[in-house]
């Protein structure tokens, strides 16, 4: 066959199997990372106590926004291990809890059995979770002092990702103020 | 039944709870669950606690322009389905967020960034014709007229071939029989 009429097919199919190919390395079901690098959406929530938090509250702290919810297992097997992070840390990160579809008294009633050191949000038609573009639970936020959102993990937190990504909320939040 | 027909038919049982919740629309893509193995009591709890959280869908005006919208952009819990369409109560937020923006003249442009602000364009159902999008329309037609473009080659080709290779044969050619009969009476 002449060269010349192959070349117009292999123009098509060649991108198309390049397309395919990096498709396949990747997951299908993932949700992407919209806010990565963008200031985190701004809110007026009220705590699980009544009193109401904005996102300006929390600016000049590195903070941590989990989405968990008393009827998700995995919430609870992250559960201590974003307590023991807020202890450890204290005045430096910030931790937040965001019920995620879920009762407040089924929340409040769930953290009575619990260790509970850090505020937790009542989130009402899920507002707050659509803004953040959560997808399921457990989802937690890295956001740096300057209110940019850094790092969104899937699933249960680690205490080795927790490590990790407050170290890189650190160094972002000394860039950012230089 | 024997015992082992029994036995199989219990693990079915045992393994339903779990099959039911990662096929569910609602209640396993809700959660993010490790890799690890869930228990069919663990899976029946999520499952019946995310049910019982989800309503039917009823829509009562098919040309309603919020169901419209709705119809566009992907339920973030479920897998393929619309928040138009979706019972999750995440998919029911959404649509509640969609229909106040609606009511507030919000339009629908305005409604579409504000979730591609928090879900890219992978929310919408639809992705816009822009960027590496243009892959998405255009290769399907593309890939159509490649399509008939060869099979018009292929019949060419088989015309031009087949009258230049095709020998040429007598109805007998080959029927070693027939041709020991005409020898015959040709003696």
């Amino acid at each position: 066959m002449n060269w010349k009429r192959a070349l117009i097919p292999a123009l098509i199919v060649v991108p198309l199997l390049v397309l395919v190919a990096r498709q396949f390395g990747t997951d299908p079901h993932a949700v992407p990372f919209a806010l990565d690098g963008k200031p985190a959406p701004s809110f007026a929530l009220q705590t699980l106590d009544g009193k109401i938090l904005t996102l300006t509250d929390l600016l000049g702290t590195p903070t941590i926004i989990n989405f968990w919810s008393t009827w998700c297992v995995p919430c609870k097997l992250e559960h201590d291990v974003l307590q023991m992070g807020s202890r450890s840390y204290g005045d430096k990160v910030r931790f937040l809890g965001v019920i995620y579809q879920d009762d407040p008294d089924a929340a409040r009633s769930y953290l009575t059995t619990r260790a509970n050191y850090y505020t937790q949000l009542v989130d009402p038609d899920s507002t707050l979770a659509i803004q953040y573009g959560v997808s399921g639970v457990p989802e937690s936020y890295f956001i740096d002092a300057q209110g940019i959102v850094r790092h969104k993990q899937v699933g249960p937190v680690s205490p080795q990702v927790l490590g990790e990504q407050i170290g890189a909320l650190f160094a972002s939040s000394a860039g950012g103020m230089r | 039944m024997s015992a082992a027909r029994w036995s199989s038919l219990a693990l079915v049982l045992a393994a339903a709870p779990a099959a039911v919740a990662a096929q569910s629309p609602t209640p396993s893509d809700a959660v993010h669950a490790p890799a690890r193995v869930v228990s069919p009591a663990e899976a029946a709890a999520a499952f019946a606690a995310q049910a019982a959280r989800s309503a039917p869908v009823v829509v009562e005006d098919l040309n309603d322009p919020t169901y419209l919208i709705g119809k566009v952009i992907r339920c973030p819990v479920c897998q393929g389905m619309s928040i138009a369409d979706s019972p999750s109560e995440m998919a029911q937020s959404m649509m509640k967020q969609v229909r106040a923006m609606y009511a507030e003249g919000r339009s629908r442009e305005d409604i579409f960034a504000f979730f591609t602000n928090s879900y890219g364009d992978w929310v919408l159902l639809a992705p816009p014709t822009k960027g590496t999008n243009w892959l998405v329309w255009m290769l399907p037609p593309l890939g159509f007229l490649l399509a008939i473009m060869g099979i018009r080659s292929y019949i060419r080709w088989t015309q031009q071939v087949e009258p230049a290779t095709a020998p040429e044969t007598t109805a007998d050619d080959g029927d070693a029989y027939l041709r020991m009969v005409r020898d015959e009476v040709e003696r």
